[in-house]
């Protein structure tokens, strides 16, 4: 198995994680104004 | 210890961040009506904030985890993300929902509701022992000043002063507003260090070159014994103070579940992350300290723009800790003492004004603390050691035994088990060999505060309810 991928792969999903959560967070605060 | 040099563009951004988060400390203070707006936002918590707000404040101790991975590789995994997942998820799944609909708003309420007042009285203690931030404001002054080379204290007070700005103006509002910034910039920070990393000095092979092969097994050069108490140490979370508030201030009972194993795979993807960032550090800079390897290897790969990025992120898994602390503490003084026991008629108004005086005095303890105690990771450990042993079976008893239970066996059991484990920490104090504590029996000071707490509780609990 290629770890390096896997290990790369691992940040990426966490970065794009990262948005699709504070897209859902920043829709909540203006549904909430 | 050395200064980093970072260029102008990148100390903006970390400036940006700072003006940012007082900005929005100013902001939410409006949005403050009532006194559970300032305690628990209003119980309005949805998914997204719940999230970020607890994988944030949980994350706190990034120079330790650094330092763990850069001396023994991915022991750091198991024993500081492995085993407490497993804690997480019988939290998610047993405890969460309970919480919430409990309608509460701090532990000592929970175990006023299991046994009485008096087990509120002291649990408030062990409480507020737990949630001081002295090790994180200690954090902060080691990274300001490998930022930008001031002494320790000048940072300490720099970011204290800024997280109790904030924290007083807006109360929990101000915390959760801000942790969401301090979320996005340390998990994006953390996980742009691996690809530049990767690109820099190669895959795994370069690591499997250049670190010893202990740094690949999960147990590293560790013994059985000192694993297994990080295990028991995992068992925090059970009683963690801001797990408890994050669930009673949630929207609804389905946030807490899915809020917490939503956290886990963030958790996960990001303890990959400084796993291997500190093994990246050894095989790269292997005559770096260990201390400060994170951030010395970070400034070393990362190009500008971004490594004002990761320093930004940096200071905010600190900050956001500390803020959430500090509010935590300041709940003890003005829910639990001042407001259960000294006044109980106490107005809405007067309960926020002695939160404010609390959030002041748990930061002003933590700064002294900070100067006192020299090591963050043993403050960690003697804090969880004490904590847990009196909170853990008095909580789970409370959650989980169906029959009657007695205030004097909460009480017993709070008395003995932090007693025991302060004799065991005591001993091993005064019994130092090349500066590592020996302890009585050879037992990590956990165990047998938690034994000692379980039997009295029982025997007391069996004795007092006949």
């Amino acid at each position: 198995m290629n770890y390096t991928a896997l290990l790369l792969l691992n940040s990426y999903v966490l970065i794009i994680a990262v948005f699709i959560l504070s897209y859902f967070f920043l829709r909540d605060v203006l549904k909430d104004r | 210890m050395e200064t980093l040099s970072l260029s102008s563009v990148d100390y903006g951004i970390i400036v940006v961040y700072f003006i940012l988060i007082i900005i929005i400390g100013y902001v939410v203070k409006r949005r403050v009506r009532n006194i559970t707006d300032y305690f628990l936002a209003g119980r309005r918590l949805t998914l997204p904030i719940f999230v970020a707000t607890l994988v944030s404040t949980w994350y706190g101790g990034i120079l330790g985890v650094g330092e763990l991975s850069f001396n023994y590789g991915m022991v750091n995994w198991l024993t500081q993300g492995f085993f407490w997942y497993l804690s997480y998820l019988f939290f998610a799944f047993f405890l969460a929902n309970r919480i919430r609909r409990s309608g509460l708003f701090t532990v000592p309420d929970q175990l006023e509701r299991f046994y009485d007042k008096r087990a509120r009285l002291l649990g408030a203690f062990f409480n507020f022992i737990m949630v001081t931030p002295a090790p994180y404001v200690l954090s902060l002054g080691v990274i300001f000043s490998l930022i930008f080379g001031w002494p320790a204290w000048a940072g300490i007070l720099l970011g204290t002063l800024v997280a109790v700005f904030y924290t007083l103006r807006g109360g929990f509002l101000g915390v959760i507003y801000t942790d969401f910034i301090q979320f996005f910039l340390m998990v994006t920070g953390v996980a742009l260090v691996i690809p530049f990393a990767v690109s820099k000095f190669g895959g795994i092979s370069f690591l499997k070159a250049n670190l010893p092969a202990t740094h690949f097994t999960l147990t590293g050069e560790w013994t059985t014994q000192m694993i297994l108490v990080w295990g028991f140490i995992a068992f925090w979370t059970l009683v963690d103070p801001s797990f408890y508030q994050r669930c009673y201030a949630a929207k609804d009972d389905k946030v807490p579940k899915r809020g917490i194993l939503l956290a886990i795979v963030f958790w996960g993807l990001f303890d990959v992350c400084t796993t291997f960032t500190g093994m990246y550090a050894r095989a790269a800079m292997p005559t770096i300290d260990p201390l400060t390897a994170y951030p010395v290897f970070a400034a070393a790969v990362l190009p500008i723009v971004l490594k004002g990025l990761f320093f930004a992120g940096l200071i905010a898994t600190v900050m956001s800790t500390i803020d959430s602390f500090t509010f935590l503490g300041a709940m003890n003084i003005a829910h639990d003492y001042y407001k259960r026991i000294i006044n109980p008629k106490a107005s809405e108004k007067s309960v926020m004004r002695v939160t404010k005086v609390g959030i002041v005095m748990t930061a002003l303890l933590a700064l002294v603390l900070a100067f006192f105690f020299e090591s963050v990771v043993s403050m960690w450990y003697t804090i969880g050691t004490i904590g847990i042993s009196a909170l853990l079976i008095p909580m789970l008893a409370g959650f989980f035994y169906k029959g009657k239970k007695s205030g004097d066996a909460a009480l017993a059991s709070m008395v003995t088990g932090s007693l025991t484990a302060i004799v065991w920490l005591a001993y091993g104090w005064v019994n130092m060999v090349e500066g590592w504590p020996t302890y009585l029996l050879g037992l990590e000071p956990l165990y047998p505060g938690l034994a000692v707490s379980l039997v009295v509780f029982v025997v007391v609990n069996a004795w007092r309810t006949r």
